[in-house]
């Protein structure tokens, strides 16, 4: 990669902290936070979808 | 009585106003998803060259800003189409890398293709059965793409080829948060706007799409 463009690139990096950081930040704030039921249900969603990837990847290797 | 009568209609507009803005969305995000297919269908056969990073980053960013500033008019939808039609000039590229780099390259592809949208129905169908609320996770979705967004730079201008798999795997749980955060935030009326609706999901989409299959890859890819 180019002296140029890594000097864009930490420039985009930059840019995109100072003009979304602070939208983030505030959406952080008010964000409601979740119960502990929630979170279980979100890390078992999550849980799932892992699942479902190394299956894929299993898939993948099988059919080799 | 006749306040019973009129929170049951009240509540029966906003189920309804609810039920529009999902069927707009999904309609407006299968349009958008068929127009970049043929995009990025195009920019292979052709063999396009890769725009290069900065380019890339200086229209989804420019497109993605136009499109939430004409979000409220006709013209968001030509802004969605623009956006989503550049988002997929620029896939062609790096899908035929992909066929070029790896013998099971198609196979890489279909996987990662149909896991997406297997993942997709999944999540989205899981928020419009239940009905369950996911606004808590908006704060750590949107804290989370940031970073990972910095992480995935940071390993291109460093050239970190293990970080780029960890963002990737990152982003395959914050891709899948945001569909069901978005989705739940349709549901419970907290986004009225199918056009913005539809961006998120479909960034969330392609997102998903990247990082499966270079997960796929680094897991089950076959050098040539």
């Amino acid at each position: 990669m180019g002296m140029w463009t890594q000097v864009a690139l930490i420039g985009l990096a930059v840019a995109v902290v100072i003009f979304l950081g602070p939208g983030v930040k505030r959406m952080a704030e008010e964000s409601p936070s979740g119960s502990r039921e929630d979170w279980w249900t979100f890390v078992r969603i999550m849980a799932a979808v892992v699942g479902f990837i190394l299956l894929m990847v299993l898939f993948l290797r099988w059919g080799q | 009585m006749a306040s019973n009568q009129y929170a049951a209609a009240q509540q029966t507009a906003g189920a309804l106003a609810t039920n529009k803005v999902l069927r707009n969305t999904y309609l407006l995000l299968s349009m958008t998803l068929l127009f970049s297919g043929v995009t990025a269908g195009v920019s292979m056969a052709m063999h396009l060259p890769a725009p290069g990073l900065i380019l890339t980053m200086v229209g989804y960013f420019g497109l993605l800003f136009l499109t939430n500033a004409l979000r409220n008019s006709a013209w968001g939808l030509v802004s969605v189409f623009a956006l989503t039609g550049f988002m997929g000039l620029t896939l062609g590229p790096i899908l035929n890398m992909y066929v070029q780099m790896f013998s099971n390259g198609s196979e890489l592809i279909l996987t990662a293709f149909g896991g997406t949208g297997a993942i997709f129905l999944g999540l989205s169908g899981y928020a419009v059965v239940t009905r369950k609320d996911f606004s808590f996770l908006g704060g750590m979705i949107f804290v989370g793409i940031l970073v990972a967004f910095l992480a995935s730079l940071a390993a291109a201008i460093f050239g970190l080829p293990l970080l780029s798999l960890v963002v990737s795997g990152a982003f395959i749980l914050l891709m899948s948060g945001l569909i069901l955060w978005q989705t739940s935030q349709i549901i419970h009326g907290g986004e009225t706007n199918y056009i913005m609706a539809t961006v998120t999901l479909y960034v969330a989409l392609f997102n998903l799409f990247l990082s499966l299959l270079q997960i796929l890859a680094a897991l089950s890819g076959q050098q040539r």
